[in-house]
């Protein structure tokens, strides 16, 4: 699973042109994040269509990075998050994104996702 | 309707992000929506909780710093087109989106620099929600 990873100026309308440059060809985002920072907008997305969302950017000439994630499906309760992290911390992985999907499952971007995977696989968490 | 974001910077190093769930979920408190992302050298992670003012304790007792932001609660559909009409609408009231992630039961938190805008045309549109 490909997320695309967006740089934007931090100023109201941003998410908004990306959200119609999707929504108008009939995509969905299915997770992602916004967080703003320092006067800049970083916006990562999943979408049920990657090869027609990247065509979609470069039609409108919005510039984005991808990287592969890895989709879990912890279960809603204390507890679960803090398993997952630490055997990744403790493997020596760095998360760098972390969101919620629309199907509840968990994304995370890491430095290491065959090892991320792994881990995930044998937890009994990992969504293939 | 509105919660309390609480918002946290890390260094980007492995263990930052799991410290902090093994802190909340020690003192039995769930995440209950959140985003984690790293960039020049930081990890920034935002989320909500099923309880704010215990979650402010064993912060604090954590010794981990954090500020907090009130953010908004919507139900949006999960179709395409959806995300765009809400903030579009929030673009030309002028309201800026600063964090924006989906939470459990199929929630959407917006932090944005008016909470109180942003929850009004949420319920003009229909989509407020609450936790």
């Amino acid at each position: 699973m490909k997320e695309f990873r967006i740089s934007i100026v931090d100023k109201p309308g941003t998410l908004a042109t990306l959200a119609e440059a999707l929504g108008s060809e009939n995509i969905n985002i299915e997770g992602g994040l916004g967080y703003a920072c320092s006067g800049e907008g970083h916006i990562c997305v999943i979408t049920n269509n990657t090869a027609k969302t990247a065509s979609i950017f470069d039609d409108a000439g919005i510039e984005y990075s991808t990287q592969d994630v890895v989709m879990t499906n912890l279960e809603n309760k204390p507890g679960q998050l803090a398993n997952l992290t630490r055997a990744f911390a403790d493997a020596g992985i760095n998360i760098t994104s972390f969101y919620i999907t629309v199907g509840e499952n968990q994304i995370f971007g890491t430095d290491n996702n065959e090892a991320a995977k792994d881990i995930a696989s044998k937890l009994g968490v990992l969504v293939e | 309707m509105t919660t309390m974001e609480f918002r946290i910077t890390t260094p980007d190093t492995p263990g930052t992000f799991a410290s902090i769930a093994e802190t909340l979920s020690k003192a039995n408190i769930n995440i209950e929506g959140g985003l984690e992302y790293s960039f020049g050298g930081s990890g920034y992670f935002c989320f909500i909780t099923n309880n704010p003012g215990k979650t402010s304790s064993v912060l604090e007792e954590g010794g981990i710093s954090y500020t907090t932001n009130d953010v908004v609660v919507t139900t949006l559909k999960n179709a395409p087109g959806a995300l765009a009409k809400l903030t579009t609408a929030l673009a030309k009231a002028g309201v800026n989106i600063t964090s924006f992630y989906v939470a459990a039961d199929n929630k959407q938190i917006f932090g944005t620099d008016n909470p109180e805008t942003t929850e009004e045309i949420a319920s003009n549109l229909g989509v407020l929600s609450e936790l």
